[in-house]
């Protein structure tokens, strides 16, 4: 039944997860135009709200040790009723890596590729990522501490070289928002960033780590994650300011502003290029996560038939989302968080609670 | 009956380990006319084997024949080790049944002689430069070593020269390769297995490893691939490598290879297996890792801290010929902002006269550059320089002048080549991986550049040599790969190749500096 | 638009999972079943027609029960 891969280690993990939080700090515009200067704050909040979930899903995965989210819904509901609620979080996935696939290729096109065809980037792109998924959880988690390292060292590097511009009277006032915003955001943070890790719990049952490494390192993963997203809201307010809500993506405005010498103007590419490289590696473990979960529905023993088809579609299904992105961006503000917050929280959390209430475990364990 | 039983046995035990050949293992006779018959028939009176009949004892009251493939053996050796002992021999024996023992045991001078009893071991040893002695009214024969051949002399490897660093380099010769290794490496634990492959060829092949340091699954692989082999020839140590490599698709070399004894035997000693062919002066040794490429001997004979400069300077190197036209086809075609604005301005002039796109700019030099550089190994040395200067100078110049390439393009590519005569063990990827990133960034700039070094990571990441992550080496292990530590710190083997025998050296010794200024310190406080 | 794929799913998995075991016919099944919304999803864009997202729906459906910022 479990996809059989070879497990890889906790630290592993733990990077993943930073990893995964880090890639989205770029796409903070999400509450960039509703809490502006006072973001940084937000992000602090969300963040500690989102403690519970992560014990939560430590919790869960300790449960239920060898089974993934998928195989724990079947097993709680029975396979007609898990397998429509796995379609549901299949749906979720599926669009959720669209998402991430159109935000990178829209970053690419603003920042570096004005004039390349829509379609060239969508393509490379998944046939990276395809590769990747094809090679296995090993091979996608392996670069995952290359990657933390290369994202520190650009969040401080750019701390550095900004710090002529850097004002901190730029992240104050606060508290002078309707309360509101501050729900809004620290509803939508809970749901993009944070919120996502929900598919660490498909990845789980691959890893190897006792019941206190899974709270440890999927916590300690977590924070350090949160913290450099923190660092990242930080310094975009205190450069930019009041314009923070202005624009699609501040952090690449921020970027624009560093000046090392005067003959070089456009130095921001090469930071860029490391986001994307950190987002690259975020739409492969979803895109592994969705094809998981395809596989799990359907009771395949291996994974890497279908691991084209989906990309296919993902391809085509961003093309077409790409199509009418303003709305679209509209809606996961407004609308998304509800059914997001919905599958990534609350639903896991039902699940714990039954699973305790019924007191139903993995059969492994009952049987030891 | 009895006899039978015993000689079936015998066979049985010697049995050669080679794939089965056309002949049959059929035993030998007690008639030496019908034996010497036999063995005619099978060689089909080819040129090169020599029968000599002679006859010995007391009133030549016994026939004999030595067998031996001319220009394989030493005559004179034969002649002063065989014949001679046997014709001074003017005595005889009570029974003719243990004839052949007597000569074996008292007879001959020679310190390798081995009895046989079936033809095969018979025409296999003639083959190797054994003699073969058969004696009238015996069904054994006695197989003689007398090697003898030309060969070449222990002389400095052409590919790998080091400045400082033993000079010897492999030769032709199994016996002498292998024996070069065991003088660099006295241990008991040295082992040497012997393999014949190759149904016609019948090359000898050595695997050399350490007994209580090789990792026991990588042995059992190894030993198991080779003994699948069936094929007609084996020539080279490159030929065995494609038919026991992990991944033959892949542009990555996952075997590595040396001409020097000393590279081979440090591989060794860190646990892994050589592997020894007979007629090339290629060693290779398994698993490989990819950092295996970047190291060098002299790396540990020089200076420390200048080879963590001389590591760093290879990867650089490796990175620059890898994507440095794909970086520089990004830059000029999409990302100008990233040229310093003065530079700008010259390359624009530069390429102000060209015609071309600036892709079939690179492609052709690149082109031209693999021509030259082909041209320039296959033919003899000066005629090799000559090619270089035409090809550096006058073609480089006067595609420039003639508007075919700008001349930024000639630079771009002249440091890419020399870049990658630094990495010579990684020399054959460099150009497949150099025309894939080209092409994803002319598509699609340095977003395609970092789709190319993610897809090579990717690949390196799921390479693996004889069930050895090749990419590993970097994260787990630091002592000896980016940078190389001090030897006195390198206590460790590396993880993944020695499994089980972990220590390579006792990491008590301090810098001694330092200990003795504290001698010096404690006995000035003692005063 | 994905509402089509999502229909599309429910109703393949309710009609041939149980049905077919053999191997090679699920992986094709299943790959058919997102390379043809994909070749839709393809037709779509090249015809130059704009769907909604199955987001922006639920976003319309929740506005009008007043679920929204």
């Amino acid at each position: 039944m479990t996809i059989a891969e070879t497990k890889i280690s906790g630290r592993q993990f733990m990077y993943s997860i930073i990893c995964f939080i880090q890639a989205s700090a770029i796409l903070n515009a999400f509450i960039s135009n509703i809490t502006y200067q006072e973001s940084w704050l937000v992000v602090i909040f969300a963040f500690i709200i989102f403690i519970p979930s992560v014990f939560m899903y430590g919790a869960l995965i300790n449960r239920f040790k060898d089974k993934n989210l998928i195989q724990i819904i079947i097993q709680i509901f029975g396979p007609v009723l898990g397998r429509i609620i796995s379609v549901i979080y299949l749906i979720f996935f599926l669009s959720i890596t669209m998402f991430n696939i159109t935000d990178l290729t829209d970053i690419t096109k603003t920042s570096m590729l004005p004039t390349t065809p829509y379609i060239i980037l969508v393509m490379m792109c998944i046939l990276i990522t395809a590769w990747a998924v094809r090679s296995g959880l090993r091979v996608l988690t392996i670069y995952s501490k290359m990657y933390v390292f290369l994202a520190s060292f650009i969040i401080i590097l750019s701390i550095i070289f900004l710090f002529n511009v850097i004002e901190i009277g730029n992240l104050f006032p606060i508290f002078s928002l309707p309360l509101k915003k501050y729900v809004q955001g620290i509803h939508i943070l809970n749901a993009i960033p944070f919120g996502e890790l929900v598919v660490f719990l498909l990845i789980a049952p691959n890893v190897q780590m006792n019941k206190k490494q899974t709270y440890k390192y999927f916590f300690l993963g977590a924070s350090i994650g949160a913290f450099s997203f923190f660092l990242t809201v930080l310094r975009d307010i205190s450069v930019l300011g009041e314009t923070f809500g202005m624009f699609v993506f501040p952090s690449l405005v921020a970027f624009r502003l560093i000046r090392i010498t005067e003959a070089i103007t456009r130095i921001e590419i090469l930071f860029i290029v490391i986001l994307i490289i950190l987002l690259i590696f975020k739409i492969s473990i979803l895109y592994y996560v969705t094809v998981i979960t395809v596989s799990q529905i359907f009771n395949l023993k291996k994974y890497k038939n279908i691991v084209l088809s989906v990309g296919f579609f993902l391809m085509t299904a961003a093309i077409v989302l790409s199509a009418n992105s303003i709305q679209h961006t509209l809606a996961a503000q407004n609308g998304a968080p509800f059914i997001w917050v919905t599958l990534q929280i609350i639903f896991p959390f039902i699940l714990l609670l039954i699973s305790l209430i019924f007191n139903i475990k993995s059969p492994k364990e009952e049987s030891k | 009956m009895f006899s039978f039983i015993r000689r079936k046995l015998k066979y049985l035990r010697n049995r050669p380990k080679g794939p089965k050949d056309e002949f049959t293992y059929s035993f030998l006779s007690n008639n030496l006319r019908d034996n010497i018959h036999n063995i005619q028939s099978i060689f089909g009176n080819s040129a090169d084997i020599v029968i000599r009949n002679f006859t010995f004892g007391k009133d030549s009251s016994y026939e004999g024949a030595l067998v031996f493939v001319d220009g394989l053996v030493d005559n004179i050796f034969i002649s002063r080790s065989i014949l001679s002992p046997l014709s001074d021999w003017k005595d005889t024996l009570e029974s003719k049944d243990n004839l052949i023992e007597f000569i074996e045991k008292q007879i001959l001078q020679n310190p390798e002689v081995k009895r046989l009893s079936t033809y095969d071991d018979a025409i296999s040893d003639c083959l190797n430069g054994n003699t073969i002695l058969f004696v009238n009214d015996c069904d054994t024969c006695l197989s003689i070593s007398t090697k003898g051949f030309e060969k070449r002399a222990v002389t400095e490897p052409q590919s790998e020269a080091v400045v400082r660093g033993p000079r010897e380099g492999y030769t032709e010769n199994i016996r002498t390769n292998t024996s070069l290794i065991r003088r660099k490496i006295k241990s008991p634990s040295l082992r040497i297995e012997n393999y014949v492959i190759g149904e016609k060829s019948k090359t000898n092949v050595a695997l050399i490893y350490l007994e209580d340091v090789v990792n026991p699954d990588v042995l059992k692989k190894l030993r198991s691939r080779l003994k699948r082999i069936k094929v007609d020839a084996i020539f080279e140590s490159g030929v065995l490598e494609e038919y026991i490599e992990d991944s033959s698709f892949s542009p990555f070399a996952t075997i590595a290879y040396s001409e020097k004894p000393d590279v081979t035997a440090a591989n060794i000693l860190e646990g892994r297996i050589a592997i020894v062919v007979d007629g090339t002066p290629f060693v290779i040794t398994v698993p490989m890792l990819f950092i295996e490429s970047f190291q060098s001997a002299e790396d540990y004979y020089g200076r420390n801290l200048y080879t963590y400069l001389i590591r760093i300077v290879r990867y650089v190197a490796y990175l620059i010929a890898v994507f440095g036209p794909a970086f520089y086809i990004s830059l000029v075609n999409y990302h100008q902002g990233l040229i310093p604005t003065t530079l700008l301005v010259t390359i624009i002039n530069a390429r102000e006269g060209t015609s071309f796109p600036i892709i079939i700019e690179i492609i052709i030099m690149l082109f031209a550059f693999e021509i030259m550089r082909e041209a320039g190994i296959r033919l003899p040395r000066p005629m090799g320089q000559a090619i270089s200067i035409v090809g550096a100078l006058i073609m480089g110049e006067a595609a420039v002048n003639a508007g075919l390439v700008g001349a930024p393009v000639v630079i771009v590519v002249a440091i890419t080549a020399v870049a990658s005569f630094l990495i010579p063990n990684q020399s054959e990827t460099i150009p497949v991986l150099r025309i894939f990133v080209l092409i994803l960034a002319t598509f699609a700039g340095l977003f395609g550049l970092v789709i190319g070094l993610l897809a090579i990571l990717i690949h390196l990441a799921s390479l693996t040599s004889f069930g050895v992550p090749y990419f590993s080496g970097f994260t787990r292990y630091n002592q000896d790969s980016i940078i190389r530590t001090q030897l006195k710190s390198m206590t460790k083997r590396p993880e993944g190749i020695a499994k089980n025998n972990i220590v390579r050296r006792g990491s008590n010794m301090k810098n001694y500096s330092i200990k003795e200024n504290e001698a010096e310190d404690r006995v000035g406080v003692q005063i | 638009m994905i509402v089509i794929g999502v229909i599309y799913l429910l109703i393949m998995i309710m009609d041939f999972y149980p049905i077919i075991k053999h191997k090679k016919v699920k992986h094709l099944i299943i790959n058919l079943m997102f390379i043809i919304p994909g070749l839709i999803f393809l037709f779509l864009a090249a015809k130059g027609i704009i769907v909604k997202s199955w987001i922006t729906i639920i976003w319309e459906f929740l506005k009008s029960l007043g679920i929204s910022y």
